[in-house]
């Protein structure tokens, strides 16, 4: 432990040997380490959900979203779910007695007056990721409904099943 | 035992996997053993697949398992019985899963789900732990019970006697 404080003691005094004895020097490697710290965390920023704005045709894109899901589901192809939105699930079971059918019924009941975010026009990903403003079970309890549709393949994979932690606004429900 | 095989994204076939899963509700600690397999990582924002990272994904099948398994658990920590003490009591007192489930009143197959699913009702599952925790009542039900011949009753109230001597 002494030693590790000992060696932290000399690691400052050879930054202060840089700022104050050689401050350009000094400065170099404050502008490096930053200019790096600065990479990383732009490569490891959340890239946020696109919003879709209201325009007709913006409307048919999520409508055949929904329609290719039905599609899906009623061709046998069966929901996938994340390790998270698996625990999600289970949360809701718990909590409000949810089951997966429930799950599924509301994915097949969606609306494009649910759409929340999502949908890349540009069709580049390997899958086509939506999140809306659902609601399920008996009791309506709402919740964020995440998934994404494979776009080489068939799979639905469900990303988020959860109560929402913030208000949700519906930006295609007048 | 070979295990179970999934299909992943790539329609290769792939192993089930199991784990111990421990869950935290309202102040309960649940334990129970999810069902699972390994595919390719996906972005949930970007939609991209990592072709470098596996990590758990869940059928519906294996979905739907796992929530009987935790709600299951669940319902044995509020006091239900578990499939294990079941089966226990059910060879310690040499009972047939279908007599057990006529004597409680169950439809014939009720005991044998209870056993390879779980519990599914607090209120069944709480009174299957009653009767085997009380051998008057089971003998009651029994004697009461008219889908079992005088012969299998008598049987029955032997080996519930002489066990629990």
């Amino acid at each position: 432990m002494s030693c590790f404080l000992e060696k932290k003691k000399k690691d400052r005094s050879w930054l202060r040997l840089n700022t104050t004895i050689f401050p350009t020097i000094g400065n170099v490697v404050f502008f490096t380490v930053y200019l790096y710290q600065i990479l990383i965390n732009t490569s490891t920023t959340i890239i946020p959900m696109t919003e879709l704005p209201y325009t007709v045709d913006n409307i048919e894109l999520i409508q055949d979203f929904i329609n290719e899901t039905r599609n899906r589901i009623s061709n046998g192809v069966t929901i996938t779910f994340t390790g998270k939105a698996s625990s999600e699930l289970e949360d809701l079971m718990l909590q409000y007695d949810i089951t997966l059918d429930n799950i599924e019924h509301t994915i097949l009941n969606l609306s494009t007056e649910n759409y929340y975010r999502g949908i890349d026009v540009s069709g580049s990903a390997d899958f086509n990721v939506c999140a809306f403003r659902a609601f399920v079970g008996k009791e309506n309890i709402e919740i964020y409904l995440k998934y994404g549709l494979e776009a080489d393949g068939l799979q639905i994979l469900i990303f988020s099943n959860h109560i929402p932690d913030y208000p949700m606004e519906q930006p295609f429900k007048n | 035992m070979e295990a179970k095989k999934v299909l992943t994204r790539e329609n290769k076939p792939t192993d089930e996997l199991q784990r111990s899963v421990k869950k935290i509700f309202k102040g309960t600690k649940l334990m129970f053993t999810e069902a699972y397999f390994l595919d390719y990582e996906v972005d949930e924002n970007t939609g991209v697949i990592n072709k470098n990272k596996k990590v758990r994904h869940y059928t519906k099948e294996q979905v739907n398992r796992n929530m009987k398994a935790l709600k299951s658990a669940y319902l044995i920590s509020k006091g239900a019985v578990s499939p294990n003490e079941i089966i226990e009591f059910r060879s310690r007192y040499r009972i047939a899963a279908s007599t057990l489930s006529m004597i409680l009143g169950f439809s014939k197959n009720t005991i044998s789900n209870i056993e390879n699913d779980g519990v599914t009702s607090l209120p069944s599952g709480r009174l299957i732990k009653v009767c085997l925790n009380n051998l008057e009542i089971l003998r009651s039900y029994i004697r009461d019970c008219d889908s079992i011949d005088d012969h299998k009753k008598d049987e029955l109230d032997r080996n519930l006697l002489q066990c629990d001597m």
